[in-house]
């Protein structure tokens, strides 16, 4: 199935967006999201251009800043690929990446989870 | 002479059998190599860029390979960034191995003192330079002469065919599951010491697959090319990773032993999963990697709950989760089941010190298993922490999330 407006691939979540942010550089890669303690990446196949922020970008939810990991422009149809998690089909658009996160209830503080 | 238009059975069979004989050299060998071997290949390989010999460091760990180009590299390592005693031990045994290798070269070279001077006499930071002298030089060059020789000799169709066998069997077996975990473990040690991780990818361990692939064609007697022959002799040695700088050559040996899982990830719990001669070895579980402390209180289960709260990945977590007992850390911490939804989300909370805290149970993606998430305690509804968690809202999470992987 094609991804539409929103996909989730492990740890990693995109969410369609109208257009690129101006402060944002290209990246000469495919990876988008690399594990820490496993090495596996979140890597696209197809016509796709990946951007990062040059300063700290955020998109709003339910009244709450995500910050933005990178930006893609797919060009055409892609895949995204994992060497565990299954591959999806994401569909032409711009996007936000933004890292899964989830709640430290010792530090009292929202935290990016690290595959 | 025309094309091979397909692969004989007996030429699958020794395709099979030879990425089978690779895979198991570079994974389970354990061949040691000595300086004598991998001298005249290295002279090959300088003489190619134009540049003398240069010293030849062999270590025997990937760490020490890494940690090493930092002790000569302008004096990145500092006493004042090594804190701990391990990571003092590690300076200490990686630089006396420098020290006796960089004197026995450079005093029978040039008679110069070693010492303080030895970081400008190995020339370690014109490394970027030499790299790319290196890859436009002689990797691509010789790349493009083999696989020139392949392409006009082997039809398209029997050359993905050969292909897709090596990535299957030497690739995905040495660069993905075994390469990019050991990698990303040494990447991190070395970082957090707030060195610099020089990796320039030659080696079996990154190469494992284009030369296994140009192997076969050159026992095929497709590939001829002495240039070839001395870039694969040079990596036939036993090497897992080497960096090339100016007037230094740093090679890292290959591993002694390999420890996979029944998926073929790196695993063990009663020994390193990759042990190197040096004993500065990495550790994994069903290809999680663990600092040696956190792993080894994960096999002996002496990991308090508090502690597994407390890690930040949660590969890391599950794994030491499930070591631990899933359903035995849930009876110790009594939870209490708020919310159960229809995805199979589950809320629960649980009593901890003075904290009352919130996590979700839900089913991996990926094999089906347990995980679980802490969330902020405001929640009491588990589609709503689950929707929270992938930065979208409820609505969103329910209806609109078509692609979950």
């Amino acid at each position: 199935m094609t991804v539409m407006d929103l996909f989730r691939h492990g740890d990693v979540d995109g969410r369609k967006v109208g257009k690129l942010p101006d402060a944002i550089k290209q990246i000469h890669t495919k990876t988008i999201i690399r594990g820490e303690a496993t090495g596996h990446h979140h890597t696209f196949n197809g016509q796709v251009l990946v951007y990062e922020p040059t300063a700290p970008q955020y998109i709003v939810v339910e009244g709450e800043k995500r910050q933005v990991q990178k930006y893609i422009h797919v060009l055409k149809t892609a895949q995204l690929t994992h060497q565990e998690h299954a591959t999806i089909d994401v569909s032409s658009g711009t996007y936000a990446i933004l890292q899964e996160q989830e709640f430290d209830p010792l530090e009292q503080q929202i935290r990016e989870v690290m595959d | 002479m025309s094309k091979i238009t397909s692969l004989s059975t007996t030429q699958q069979e020794k395709l099979n059998t030879h990425c089978q004989k690779l895979h198991d050299f570079i994974l389970h060998s354990g061949k040691d190599l000595t300086r004598e071997e991998v001298e005249s290949y290295i002279e090959w390989i300088y003489s190619k860029i134009g540049k003398p010999k240069p010293i030849i460091l062999i270590f025997d760990s990937y760490l020490a390979q890494k940690v090493a180009i930092n002790i000569l590299n302008n004096n990145k390592f500092r006493e004042s960034q090594v804190e701990s005693q391990v990571w003092s031990q590690v300076r200490s045994q990686v630089r006396s191995q420098v020290e006796s290798q960089v004197e026995s070269q450079v005093e029978s070279q040039v008679g110069s003192q070693v010492g303080s001077q030895v970081g400008s006499q190995v020339g370690s930071q014109v490394w970027s330079q030499v790299e790319s002298q290196v890859w436009s030089q002689v990797w691509s060059q010789v790349r493009s002469q083999v696989e020139s020789q392949v392409w006009s000799q082997v039809e398209s169709q029997v050359r993905s065919q050969v292909r897709s066998q090596v990535r299957s069997q030497v690739r995905s077996q040495v660069e993905s599951q075994v390469w990019s975990q050991v990698e990303s473990q040494v990447r991190s040690q070395v970082r957090s010491q707030g060195l610099e991780f020089i990796e320039q990818s030659f080696g079996y361990g990154y190469e494992s697959w284009w030369l296994t692939f140009t192997e076969y064609w050159k026992n095929e007697g497709i590939v001829k090319s002495d240039d070839f022959n001395s870039y694969l002799g040079l990596n036939r040695c036993g090497i897992w990773s080497i960096v090339y700088f100016e007037k230094s050559v740093f090679i890292c040996k290959l591993p002694i032993k390999i420890l996979k899982d029944e998926r073929g990830r790196l695993h063990s719990v009663k020994s390193p999963s990759v042990q190197w001669r040096d004993g500065l070895d990495n550790y994994f579980i069903h290809g999680v990697g663990f600092e040696k402390d956190l792993w080894q209180k994960i096999v002996d289960r002496k990991l308090e709950p508090r502690e597994l709260m407390k890690m930040p990945n949660t590969d890391q977590r599950f794994v030491a989760l499930n070591h631990y007992g899933f359903e035995r850390a849930l009876t110790e911490l009594a939870p209490k089941l708020i919310d159960q939804s229809k995805r199979g989300n589950k809320l629960y909370s649980i009593k901890f010190d003075a904290y009352t805290m919130k996590f979700l149970k839900y089913t991996d993606t990926v094999n089906g298993e347990n995980r679980i998430s802490f969330v902020k305690p405001e929640f009491d509804d588990a589609d709503e922490a689950m929707a929270w968690k992938h930065n979208m809202t409820k609505n969103e999470y329910q209806n609109k999330l078509r692609v979950e992987a």
